[in-house]
């Protein structure tokens, strides 16, 4: 048997879950989760707890912190509010994540996994944090010289222009969950058609 | 749609509510809610008060069995508490300690 335990969508979990095997939450949960095997959170499927499992797969809403021996898969339809740590960490597109998302294992895949992160966001400023932070550790003046044989993929736009601006922002960007995604819609706004760029 | 399965290996510990049935392989420490029917399997723990439609028990249950419906306590079954269900059966084999309450 593949020892499997379900939480149906009409089902409500309050209380801690721990053991081995598979866990499919289509329902609601709310305390802590422990399990030796995989964990997946089905779309409609809510979280409010801290998720320790070898794999987790989140089609659904967690609210808490997600942690992995082995992976974490954030699919579409994924809201997640919390620190997602795990050796691999995918986020796909149409995944929504607020919080500290760190690859334990190696630091190479760290930089990898950030990008997709900042990527399933609509914004255009975050669009190439990895190689800002791998620039941080150099002064600025240097950092001026050695860019054209550092990091050239990153050079395509608008190159000058950007660096003053870069530099202050990266403070702010460090270990902090980015800013919300939700834009505010102020009260009696209409829908405007957007000119095309 | 699927039922709600408390997989072997798995221990819940608190409050389980359901609109659906369960199915518990695993155990259960708690309280346990359903509207509708629970089946307690063979290897089942069940340590917490179940308050449920049709309740079939062939794990083990320590609390007391409420059913809007009926109990049916099978063979392997072991249970510690009272019951109180309109209908009840008690099959050969099963181990049930507590009083019954049939509501008459």
């Amino acid at each position: 048997m593949a020892n499997e335990t379900t939480i149906a969508s009409g089902t409500i979990v309050r209380g801690t879950i721990e053991g081995t095997g598979n866990l499919v939450i289509a329902g609601q949960v709310e305390g802590d989760i422990r399990l030796t095997g995989d964990v997946t959170v089905e779309s409609g499927g809510l979280v409010g707890a801290n998720v320790r499992a070898a794999r987790i797969v989140v089609r659904g809403a967690v609210r808490g912190d997600l942690s992995a021996d082995e992976a974490i898969f954030l699919e579409e339809g994924a809201r997640v509010v919390g620190d997602v740590r795990a050796a691999r960490i995918a986020i796909g597109r149409g995944a929504l994540v607020r919080g500290y998302v760190e690859t334990t294992a190696q630091a190479g895949a760290a930089t990898r996994e950030a990008r997709p992160t900042a990527a399933a966001r609509p914004q255009p400023r975050a669009a190439t944090p990895a190689p800002i932070a791998a620039r941080a550790t150099a002064p600025a003046a240097v950092a001026r010289v050695e860019r054209p044989v550092a990091a050239p993929p990153p050079a395509k736009k608008a190159e000058p222009a950007a660096t003053p601006v870069r530099t202050p922002m990266l403070a702010g960007m460090k270990r902090e969950p980015p800013p919300p995604v939700v834009p505010a819609l102020k009260k009696g706004a209409k829908a405007v058609k957007k000119k095309s760029f | 749609m699927a039922s709600t399965v408390i997989g072997a290996g798995i221990i819940i510990e608190g409050e389980v509510t359901t609109d659906e049935d369960v199915v518990v392989q695993g155990t259960i420490r708690g309280k346990l809610h359903a509207k509708d029917g629970v089946t307690i399997d063979n290897g089942g723990i069940v340590e917490a008060d179940v308050q449920a439609g049709p309740i079939r028990v062939a794990g083990q249950v320590t609390g007391n069995l409420t059913s809007t419906d009926r109990v049916d306590l099978l063979n392997g079954a072991r249970v510690v508490g009272n019951v109180k269900a309109t209908r009840i059966t008690i099959a050969d084999g099963a181990q049930f300690k507590g009083n019954v309450d049939m509501d008459v």
